[in-house]
């Protein structure tokens, strides 16, 4: 119900957008043309130029094939999308003599598609839409004067990243290659860690004005029909001017739209995109963008690395463990703190107490606000650095360091103690692999902090039993978010807080499908 | 709903009190007075305790005092002359006035264990021939607030020594409604002039002029002190308590001199029946221990010595056992070491008629003690440092 | 009515957090002033107790394994009757919802927060069970399912660190008291954790995903909660004694805050106070639950969550009115509450399930010797 009428809303504010756009330019496909192609060839440049605009990057360029005898044909590109060399070369020179016999056009058309160019994927298309699209997706298109049909062909290039180490989720341990803005060589890179029939890829366009390409790939027979056919169904309702990158399309596709928690995990790498998959999860690609998605996304999923299984698996584990409780420091620090030092010193070991007392002599704010205080001020230090060039926010941290960790502190404005807990917050706010669940609990951290302030450690396990009811009702794609915790899957705790040792992970993860769950034979059971 | 929340959290500062505006009370103490009771509060001044650079110019601690008809009305008499809110559950200990011990502690008591504040880990002792309020002026060397040094020179002189004991807030309230097991509480007193207790510039001296010192046990009946132990009486009372550790004993040999040897480990039981319609209670307690001084000349490698020297402890402690609990039975009529519930446990229909005249028939009840002892090792030498050079 | 099937373990954890609830901080007092150092005897008895209730519950389940109570009594009542008997159930459950928020407000202003209006912790407990409850069963038992091995765990600190201070001569001498304090306690014990089970009955067997295994959970959960209950009563007498347990208001508190390991590990009865808050709230939960579905039933909704809001403001204002002070709330649960749980928990239900029986009888003549 709400969904479909948040949609509606959203549809009547595109509507709007859109009734303004056609006022200032025309729209990229006019309605009015026919979808037809005129057999001659002057006639589609013309149309081309004036759909265009006469765009100072579409190409037309005019030329015989084959020498003097050979058909007029023309290429149509954009410049700067597409690599056109290959394709000149096996055009350019004089054609064989066995060729020049040919009379009509549509002969010269096989021709050219089945011998005379080399290139990989060569199309024929008959409708002008089709034509113009993969124009604008780098293809090139082939006219031949006489000829109503079209060749395209794939000629997309130019100037791209190259594979580099992924920013974000580096690793000590494990492959340093890291998804580029193409999607294509994205899958590409899956492709090549998992060799089997079964991965399947399905190309979808979204955004009725970006047209952007979206892939979704999956292992058939891993994963579970219903998350597949969710996956289809959520993508399809998708109905936007624009997607610009995987984000567009997580808060489109994600369940719980008023939760802070992600429910769709977007990685930069393609070993844990294919881990994935091995355990029967969906990734969408989009391109334009190196973070690609994969769903269900289950919560324990964020706090885990692609390193902890590279890693020897008793030190993984206690990483996971240790990443837990730094989950639990960075959602409950500050609040813990004031909960415990407003409410109940009675907690506090003496000797603490005094120490703490004696700090904050003098200190003007309650415990509450400096706390705050000291939350906000590192969210705009973290947040200065960020966008700042490297050595930029070097300085930039050193100058928060040197204001927060000593001149207020020297001012009496906060206390020692306060400095401590924010920063052991931080800290631990780092340590968390997954940067979009970390920015959940730096929003709840604020929640917390309030209730701790008036109602203490009460407060505070009142938010907690909220929080747990707020997680379990979560879902992703069907999947209950906290799965193999609740409901509980005891096959699956061998690698959620614990990671087992990958002899002993013989199956699948159950709470995601359970048609094929052994990676490995069973036990007892010869290979 | 939202509104309802917010209005819950923007309003919501009811219990809040932040660390600076509370008095932390290290020590309470409570003397009588003419009107009811004289409260007096210790209380901790954590900036001259914390901070590492300016410390020395102020007290650690400060005294403040107030009288009441009752112990709350005291304790709220006091925030007039306090700039601070008294917060009372870090209480180290809680110090009765001889006098108030004398003449009941119920009352003051029932506040202690109702306010919610209030925890029971801290430690009630007597000031023995003192008001209370003496004890907690006496600032203290080493540790800087002097409630965390009684508390912790109770808490090793109660093994080490023997003849103190801790009790606490529960202790105390059992031993008030248990007829069959009195309570006891340690006495501490004051060496030297009272006045000089409060002195800062007095630690300008290696020797403070003034030290608080623990002194004896108190026997309570009821609620009431009803007098006190002597060393070797509190020592007896204890060994037939048990859980003593780490206690010397010092016997004399038979040729002069004396022997020392340090509790390892010990076990006691305190056991009663009724025989006959009359009570009789016994004491067996077992006791390891290790030679750690000998001052006379024995041959310790001889086994024939090492047990003469066990039979000696053996009477020692009989001894002390033996006079703590004459002196319960004639002069105090107080039942510290507890045979009424120890008969109450062993024999509790007998137990349901004796309750009654329990005074009386504690009084008239036979007492066994059996003491076994063994010494197991003695030490890292086997000669005796005094031993004379045979010529 | 939403189908939402809770799993067999997940009922066995609630039926366990339900045991709890209020049970543990309560009741370890009132069962020693009645058997003082027998008090764990009494509270074995009260298991034993829980236990038969149990069978009892099971027995009068089988008779309506694919609809709620509510429904069961308009089968058996009729319409008009059953309404009137659902009405008086929902009453059951709303007081039930309210006792239980007052004595969560009660603890927390005696031992945590005295200043702090009763009116704000009581808003701020119901705002979850209305969130939790809008949520769905489903949602509560997973919540459940996370939440219970923080319990167990809280529970094995809280035995492990209070081990060492047993004293064996405060449980001594064993058996002193009559059977008859005994059998008083222990009814008091049943008459809190085991017959408010009553208010389950709008979702077992019916919610539950396999209704005969789910028989089965609900003995696990009442065993495993009444030994917990033991456990804490037997934990009261033998660190604090019989005597101070009758003295204090909730000796399971007091119980923690006597933990000290090596002087560091110190002060945290907030640890017991946690697995309290999390127990007692399933409990208000699921009288809560009770009670709303009951009335969805009585005026035919199909959805009960448009009821949840009001009927929980309607919860804190009478948590707050229920019991006028503490001493009220004490003596109505030693005087009036034991009787009343009988009739509400034990007795109209073994009448309706006796009336049940017979009038399926009387429908249907026993011609196949079938019942």
């Amino acid at each position: 119900m709400k969904n479909g009428m948040k949609n509606g809303i959203l549809k009547s504010l595109l509507r709007l957008l859109q009734n303004r756009n056609k006022a200032e330019a025309p729209p990229p496909v006019p309605a009015a043309s026919p979808r037809g192609i005129s057999s001659k060839l002057a006639a589609n440049l013309q149309r081309f130029r004036a759909e265009f605009g006469n765009s100072s990057d579409l190409v037309t360029r005019e030329m015989r094939f084959g020498g003097a005898e050979g058909p007029r044909i023309a290429l149509v590109y954009l410049d700067g999308l597409t690599d056109m060399k290959a394709l000149m070369q096996s055009l350019a020179g004089e054609a064989a003599p066995g060729v020049r016999e040919r009379k009509s056009a549509r002969q010269w058309l096989d021709h050219l598609k089945q011998t005379a160019i080399a290139a990989g994927e060569i199309k024929e298309a008959g409708v002008w839409g089709d034509v113009v699209l993969a124009v604008l997706s780098g293809e090139t298109a082939m006219f031949v004067d006489g000829c109503a049909d079209v060749l395209t062909i794939g000629t997309q290039g130019g100037d791209r990243r190259n594979v580099e180490e992924p920013n974000t989720q580096s690793v000590i341990r494990g492959p340093r290659e890291g998804f580029t803005e193409t999607l294509r060589t994205n899958t590409a890179m899956v492709r090549r860690k998992i060799r089997d029939v079964r991965v399947r890829t399905e190309a979808m366009r979204i955004g009725r004005v970006t047209q952007t390409d979206v892939a979704i790939m999956y292992v058939q027979g891993l994963a579970a029909d219903n998350i597949l056919a969710e996956v289809h169904a959520r993508l399809n309702r998708i109905d936007t001017d624009g997607i610009l990158e995987s984000g567009y399309i997580e808060e489109f596709i994600q369940d719980g739209k008023y939760s802070p928690f992600p429910t769709v995990f977007s990685t930069e790498r393609p070993d844990t995109i294919a881990a994935g998959l091995l355990e029967g999860r969906v990734a969408v690609f989009v391109d334009g963008t190196p973070f690609v998605l994969l769903v269900p996304a289950l919560f324990t999923q964020f706090y885990q690395a692609p390193e902890d299984y590279y890693q020897r698996a008793d030190f993984s584990t206690l990483l996971r463990l240790l990443r837990f409780v730094c989950f639990m420091i960075a959602l409950l620090a500050p609040s813990v703190y004031i909960a415990v030092t407003t409410f109940h010193q009675e907690l506090l070991p003496t000797p603490l107490l005094i120490g703490l007392a004696g700090q904050r002599e003098g200190v003007p704010f309650p415990a509450f606000i400096e706390a705050v205080m000291m939350e906000i001020m590192f969210e705009i230090l973290r947040e200065g650095g960020v966008r700042m060039p490297k050595t930029i926010g070097q300085s930039v941290s050193i100058v928060g360091t040197l204001v927060i960790g000593q001149a207020a502190v020297e001012a009496g404005l906060v206390s020692p103690a306060m400095v401590i807990v924010v920063a052991i917050t931080a800290i631990s706010n780092f340590v968390i692999p997954a940067f979009n669940m970390a920015i959940s609990l730096r929003m709840l951290r604020f929640l917390f902090m309030a209730v701790a302030a008036s109602f203490g450690l009460f407060g505070v396990v009142i938010c907690l039993i909220g929080l747990v009811l707020h997680l379990c009702s979560l879902k992703s794609f069907g999947v209950p978010y906290l799965a193999p915790f609740a409901p509980l899957q005891l096959n699956d705790q061998k690698d959620s807080l614990f990671r087992l040792p990958a002899w002993m992970l013989r199956t699948r993860p159950r709470s995601l499908q359970d048609r094929n769950v052994y990676r490995q034979p069973p036990k007892g059971k010869a290979p | 709903m939202f509104s309802a929340v917010a209005l819950v959290l923007l309003t919501g500062c009811w219990n809040r009190r932040e660390l600076n505006e509370l008095a932390i009370a290290a020590a309470l103490g409570i003397d009588k007075s003419e009107s009811g009771l004289k409260l007096s509060v210790q209380v901790i001044n954590p900036g001259e305790i914390a901070d590492r650079k300016g410390a020395g110019k102020q007290p650690p601690v400060v005294t403040f005092e107030a009288e009441g008809r009752t112990f709350m009305e005291a304790l709220h008499r006091l925030t007039t002359e306090m700039p601070r809110r008294i917060y009372l559950a870090h209480l180290r200990m809680v110090i009765i006035g001889e006098e108030m011990a004398r003449s009941g502690i119920g009352k003051a008591l029932d506040a202690l264990s109702r306010y919610y504040e209030v925890r029971t880990d801290y430690y009630v002792v007597v000031a023995r021939g003192q008001t209370a309020a003496h004890i907690l002026e006496t600032l203290t060397s080493l540790e800087k607030i002097p409630a965390n040094s009684m508390n912790t020179s109770l808490d090793i002189s109660e093994k080490a020594w023997a003849a103190t004991g801790k009790t606490t807030l529960n202790d105390l309230i059992s031993g008030i409604h248990n007829i069959g097991r009195s309570a006891v509480m340690s006495g501490i007193t004051l060496d030297g002039n009272p006045a000089d207790g409060p002195e800062m510039n007095r630690f300008q001296s290696t020797k403070p002029p003034v030290i608080l010192r623990y002194s004896g046990i108190g026997a309570m009946k009821g609620d009431k002190l009803a007098g006190w132990l002597s060393e070797t009486e509190s020592k007896g009372f204890r060994f037939a308590k048990g859980n003593l550790t780490n206690t010397g004993l010092v016997v004399p040999c038979p040729a002069g001199g004396y022997a020392d040897v340090e509790l390892v480990r010990m076990n006691s039981k305190v056991k009663g029946k009724v025989a006959g319609g009359s009570p009789a209670g016994s004491v067996t307690i077992r006791v390891e221990g290790m030679l750690t001084e000998v001052s006379c000349d024995i041959d310790v490698m001889k086994r024939k010595t090492i047990s003469r020297l066990e039979r000696e402890i053996e009477d020692e402690i009989e001894e002390a056992v033996h006079a703590a609990v004459r002196r319960s039975q004639d002069d105090l009529r107080s039942d510290v070491i507890g045979f009424g519930e120890a008969i109450h446990r062993a024999n509790p229909k007998a137990w349901r008629n004796l309750k009654r005249n329990w005074p009386q028939a504690f009084r008239k009840m036979k007492v066994d003690v059996n003491v076994d002892m063994k010494i197991r090792r003695i030490g890292t030498v086997n000669e005796p440092a005094a031993k004379k050079t045979e010529e | 009515m939403e189908q939402a099937a809770i799993s067999v373990r997940q009922f066995a954890i609630l039926v366990f957090l339900y045991t709890v609830g209020t049970t543990i901080l309560i009741i370890p007092s009132g069962l020693a002033a009645e058997a003082k150092q027998d008090a764990w005897i009494a509270s074995l008895l009260g298991l034993a107790f829980n236990v038969a209730v149990v069978f009892l519950y099971r027995l009068i389940a089988r008779s309506f394994r694919n609809m709620t109570f509510a429904q069961y009594y308009d089968n058996v009542y009729g319409k008009w009757i059953g309404k009137l008997m659902t009405l008086a159930f929902v009453f059951f459950s709303f007081v039930g919802s309210t006792t239980v928020l007052f004595y969560l407000g009660n603890f927390i202003n005696t031992q945590v927060m005295p200043e702090t209006p009763i009116q704000a912790i009581n808003i701020l407990f119901a705002a979850i069970v209305v969130m939790g409850l809008r949520l769905g069963l489903e949602t509560l038992a997973r919540t459940g399912e996370i939440l219970f091995p923080w319990i167990v765990l809280l529970f094995l600190i809280l035995i492990g660190c209070l081990l060492p201070q047993i004293d064996a001569e405060k449980l001594q001498p064993v058996l002193e008291a009559d059977p008859a304090s005994l059998i008083k306690g222990a009814v008091s014990l049943t008459g809190t954790s085991a017959l408010p089970y009553l208010a389950l009955f709008m979702l077992y067997p019916v919610q539950v995903s396999d209704p005969k295994k789910a028989d089965r959970a609900m003995l696990e959960g009442t065993v495993a909660g009444g030994l917990f209950v033991v456990l804490i009563t037997f934990l009261s007498i033998a660190v604090l004694g019989a005597d101070v347990s009758e003295r204090q208001m909730f000796p399971s508190y007091s119980l923690a805050k006597r933990i000290n390991v090596g002087n560091f590990f110190a002060r945290v009865e907030i640890l017991i106070a946690a697995i309290w808050f999390i127990t007692v709230y399933f409990k208000t939960v699921f009288y809560f639950y009770g009670c709303v579905t009951g009335i969805a039933h009585l005026f035919r909704l199909r959805d009960y969550r448009p009821l949840v809001l009001p009927l929980g403001m309607l919860v804190v204002v009478y948590s707050l009115v229920v019991y006028p002070d503490v001493v009220y709330a004490a003596e109505f649960d030693r005087t009036v509450w034991i009787p009343y749980i009988v009739v509400v928990g034990l007795a109209i239900p073994a009448v309706t399930w006796i009336v049940g029986i017979i009038r399926k009888r009387l429908q249907t003549p026993d011609v196949n010797g079938q019942p």
